[in-house]
């Protein structure tokens, strides 16, 4: 690097400056309220942070450029239009699913009922995952009753457990939720487990010679010690909840976002295939960002310690 | 009630943090425990709070072991610790609520805000606040608990120099008024002679007592005092101790 003359300049005036303040600076002991301000303006949000809005700039040309070189390719006829139907046919696939529906009902139903599945199969993973896994950290006897057949069950795919559900349980609405359930059920617990074991041991101390008792840290130090992974856990299950889902519409469905998939696959209509595809996509992320907002509500110290 | 340490050995694992550690704590007194890093100053603390146990000898409290940890030995430790989901109010009212009588005295707590000068920031939150004064908020959640022992682990070490002159002469004061039995663990010299009563001079490897002495000071402690010939003394023999 070169050093201009201006740089030089810059340099000393810079330096000239910073002694002009000292004579002003008080001399006597400052006051509490004197010395707080500094710590007031310490703690003051920084803002114009741009990075947030390139993020978004960028993601957005990336979906753009895709969209346009699927358009080109499908144009191209590189592979056959029912095979890759262009951008323009899914989107008028998808105008048809909404208005006239396809197997006998709107895309609009297929949403809902997803999304009822969906709440209900990891809403219950989410309410019976939690105290389990609280229960598995704080009693080493539950842990070693019950962590085998999370171990076992985890590598199994959901697809895996269709026969039995449909034997013990039918071809209802309750297989397809427990499926989802039983697929999302081990990240939750074992999402809590690790939350509560990250406490940190300065924070149990504390509470220890304050006074407080085996209950009252659990309560009020352990559970929100352990609440930032909990809802790291919900977030990965909400994705997980969703590839069971695709799984729990195998059982004799008639209605619902996997079913829509396989059954327009069936029938080699690959454009609402792929509008299928979107939508879960879409709603996936949707749900996750809910999660995120929660999270936002509930754990605002994450990621300050 | 005083304090025995009585020959105590802590070991972890096969690393011996100290060793032969004998130690009375007359009721009352304002003892200063120094020594340099890793010397086992932070181990001595935990084991009179209760948090660990000696792997020899015993620590008694009114002639009974100290088993567990109490809000009769209230610690302040070298991290501030504070809980990230209380308003700094709530986090120094933390030891009240879990008392298990019926109501806070919200007048005390406010009143020790206002003692270690954090008021107006009673809303905020931990990561809202600067190092020094989550220690300070740290100290008031001790304070408001009005113990028979104060437990201090270098507590005034993420403070300025200003901030931490003026916590000590606070201290101090706070110390005439409750009366309190303060173990108070520090690696500045000048501080500990200032503070104690009694001064204890740790060595490290394993960690042991190398003196242990009354501080011939006045109780009205002055930073004149600092040039005091006890003081300098005082200061030369805990030099030669610490290798400085
Ligand atoms: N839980 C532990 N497990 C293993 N070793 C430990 C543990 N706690 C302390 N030690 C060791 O014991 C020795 C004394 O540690 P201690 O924290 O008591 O030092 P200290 O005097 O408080 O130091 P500092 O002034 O740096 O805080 C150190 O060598 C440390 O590595
Ligand atoms: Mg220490």
């Amino acid at each position: 690097m070169t050093v201009s003359p201006e740089h030089v300049c810059d340099q000393a005036l810079a330096i000239d400056a910073s002694p002009a303040l000292g004579p002003d600076v008080p001399d006597q002991i400052p006051s509490i309220e004197a010395d707080e301000i500094p710590d007031a303006f310490e703690i003051a949000p920084r803002s114009g942070v741009p990075w947030h809005h390139v993020s978004r700039f960028t993601t957005a040309t990336v979906v753009i450029c895709a969209v346009i070189l699927w358009q080109v390719i499908s144009d191209l006829h590189v592979f056959p239009p029912i095979a890759l139907p262009s951008p323009v046919a899914v989107w008028l696939a998808f105008i048809k699913l909404l208005t006239k529906g396809y197997g006998g009902h709107s895309l609009v139903d297929d949403i809902v009922t997803s999304s009822l599945r969906i709440a209900i199969g990891f809403g219950g993973a989410v309410l019976a995952g939690v105290p389990i896994g609280l229960l598995m950290a704080r009693n080493d006897l539950v842990f070693r009753v019950i962590d085998p057949f999370l171990q076992f069950g985890r590598p199994v795919p959901p697809l895996a457990y269709i026969p039995l559900l449909v034997v013990w349980f039918g071809i209802g609405e309750l297989p397809k939720v427990l499926l989802i359930l039983v697929g999302t059920i081990p990240v939750i617990i074992i999402g809590t487990i690790s939350g509560v074991k990250a406490t940190p041991i300065l924070r149990v101390s504390v509470a220890q010679t304050l006074g407080a008792s085996e209950a009252q840290i659990f309560r009020h130090v352990i559970l929100p010690s352990a609440l930032p992974e909990i809802f790291t856990a919900m977030r990965v299950g909400i994705g997980v909840a969703w590839t069971c889902l695709v799984a729990a519409e195998l059982i004799a469905a008639d209605q619902g976002l996997g079913w829509l998939v396989q059954y327009a696959g069936q029938a080699l209509q690959v454009a609402i295939v792929i509008v299928g595809i979107i939508v879960i996509g879409i709603l996936g992320y949707a749900m996750e960002l809910t999660i995120r907002v929660i999270e936002r509500r509930v754990v605002p110290w994450r990621g300050h310690g | 009630m005083p304090i025995v340490v009585e020959r105590v050995r802590k070991d972890f694992g096969r690393h011996r943090a100290l060793d032969d550690v004998s130690l009375t704590i007359e009721d009352g007194t304002f003892v200063t425990i120094l020594g340099a890093s890793g010397c086992g100053k932070s181990t001595l603390l935990n084991l009179i709070a209760g948090l660990s146990t000696p792997t020899k000898g015993r620590i008694l409290l009114d002639d009974v072991p100290i088993m567990k940890p109490g809000p009769d030995r209230v610690v302040v430790f070298q991290q501030p610790g504070l809980y990230p989901w209380l308003s700094l109010r709530d986090n120094i009212a933390f030891g009240l609520r879990m008392r298990r009588t019926a109501g806070i005295d919200w007048g005390r707590v406010d009143e020790v805000i206002g003692i270690m000068g954090l008021k107006g920031f009673e809303g905020h939150h931990p990561y809202e606040l600067s190092g020094g004064m989550q220690q300070r908020v740290a100290i008031a959640r001790a304070l408001v608990m009005n113990p028979r022992v104060l437990l201090m682990d270098e507590p005034f070490g993420a403070l300025d120099a200003q901030t931490r002159h003026r916590m000590q002469k606070f201290l101090l004061e706070l110390w005439g008024k409750i009366g309190a039995t303060i173990v108070f663990i520090t690696h500045d010299i000048d501080e500990a002679i200032m503070l104690g009563d009694r001064l204890v001079v740790m060595r490290a490897r394993p960690g042991r007592i190398a003196i242990e002495t009354g501080v011939p000071l006045p109780r009205a402690r002055h930073w004149d005092m600092t040039l005091d010939p006890a003081f300098l003394y005082l200061k030369r023999q805990a030099m030669a101790i610490l290798g400085e």
